[in-house]
């Protein structure tokens, strides 16, 4: 993987997490990949995504009870891990 | 200032200062000397005129402690993202809310002693009235120009057009509030013998104007300036969890900043001298007791904010 592809990843992330956390979301996302996967952001791949999904489900859960935007957020970053599920989609 | 924050900005620390000051102003209401004539209108022995004194002041110690740990939790939230664009800003608003805080039992505990002083010294009556009035003033424009400032900093972050959207209709409304406001105030005014009994202010009405009610308009012009550019950020801030938390703050520090101004309006457009439990009194408390629960709804969304900022 190119590194233009790994920066777009993280950037790919954070985008998702500004719809639901604004301007805390690039801070946020900082925090979970260096606390949970134990790596700075740049290095973020695709295969990182499904762990981060995982700490993210747990820690989004302590900032809201809406289970509907969890799960939209969730399913938003789902769909960076899983490019091709996406574009199935699309056709 | 930042160094005070450090230490007053914990809950704790917020609470202790609060009980603190709780403590002073109920050894003045019981320690002072009590208005002799005011207890004989009533019927009262030193002891009764203490206790309703005391009774009264119970609310207004209630919404001390919700104002001191409202501004806690904001400076905590302004704490945490200090390092970021918006962070000086709102750490400026946290400010900005510990001095309208503040203001509560220092204005009240001034006005209990000057009272005191002038129950003793019936020649000090018109100047305690006077310097009453001006403490509350002062205390009112500090907070609420530190308030503007901060929120106008805050909304240009995310709004480029927010002199455009500070639309007519919010200027057209406080041209009539202040129009009425002045209409009551100047009617509390004999004109022709300001000496009276009556009077409350005991100031010519030109100096009234000068000194009291146009600091006052100013501070509560900035004030609601200040709630409304904190709604349209709000309003235009991205982030559907963060805008949840960040709309609690900003209903929470409307309805304080709103409950203030009322409350000021009220008592200084139709002052009293009456003790006891009226229908001024009830509706005061009651718009006092709004502004505490603003106070804890804006430590509600600001800790909200904080857990985004720190999980």
């Amino acid at each position: 993987m190119t590194p233009t592809n790994k920066a777009s990843i993280y950037s790919q992330v954070v985008k998702v997490t500004h719809v639901y956390l604004g301007p805390a979301a690039e801070r946020f996302i900082d925090r979970q990949v260096e606390n949970h996967l134990h790596k700075t952001p740049d290095k973020v791949t695709r295969t990182d995504i499904n762990s981060l999904i995982d700490w993210i489900r747990v820690v989004v859960s302590l900032l809201t009870d809406d289970e509907e935007i969890i799960e939209e957020y969730l399913s938003e970053l789902s769909k960076i891990a899983n490019p091709k599920n996406k574009q199935a989609n699309k056709r | 200032m930042r160094k005070y924050f450090a230490f007053s900005g914990t809950t704790g620390n917020a609470l202790l200062h609060c009980s603190f000051l709780a403590a002073i102003y109920i050894l003045c209401i019981f320690l002072l000397p009590v208005s002799l004539q005011q207890a004989d209108r009533y019927q009262l022995t030193t002891t009764d005129y203490h206790v309703i004194m005391f009774l009264l002041a119970v609310p207004s110690i209630l919404v001390w402690y919700f104002a001191f740990f409202g501004y806690s939790k904001l400076y905590q939230f302004a704490a945490a993202i200090f390092k970021t664009k918006n962070g000086s800003h709102f750490m400026t608003l946290a400010t900005g809310m510990m001095v309208l805080a503040w203001s509560l039992p220092i204005y009240e505990i001034c006005e209990r002693v000057l009272s005191s002083i002038a129950s003793a010294h019936h020649g000090f009556a018109n100047a305690s009235i006077i310097i009453a009035n001006y403490i509350e003033v002062s205390l009112s424009v500090v907070s609420f120009v530190i308030i503007s400032k901060a929120s106008r900093d805050i909304v240009k972050t995310e709004v480029s057009d927010a002199e455009n959207d500070r639309s007519k209709w919010l200027i057209g409304f406080f041209m009539v509030f202040g129009i009425l406001y002045c209409y009551l105030t100047l009617r509390t005014f004999h004109l022709r013998a300001f000496h009276d009994a009556g009077d409350i202010y005991h100031v010519a009405s030109w100096l009234m104007l000068i000194s009291i009610i146009a600091p006052y308009l100013y501070a509560w012009f900035l004030g609601l300036i200040g709630a409304y550019d904190l709604h349209i950020y709000a309003n235009r801030v991205k982030g559907v969890i963060y805008r949840r938390a960040l709309n609690t703050l900003v209903a929470g520090l409307s309805a304080t900043i709103v409950s203030f101004i009322t409350s000021q309006y009220l008592f200084s457009a139709w002052p009293s001298r009456h003790l006891g439990l009226n229908w001024r009194t009830i509706i005061l408390v009651a718009i006092r007791l709004i502004g505490g629960i603003g106070f804890v709804f804006m430590a509600a969304g600001a800790n909200k904010l904080r857990r985004i900022e720190e999980v």
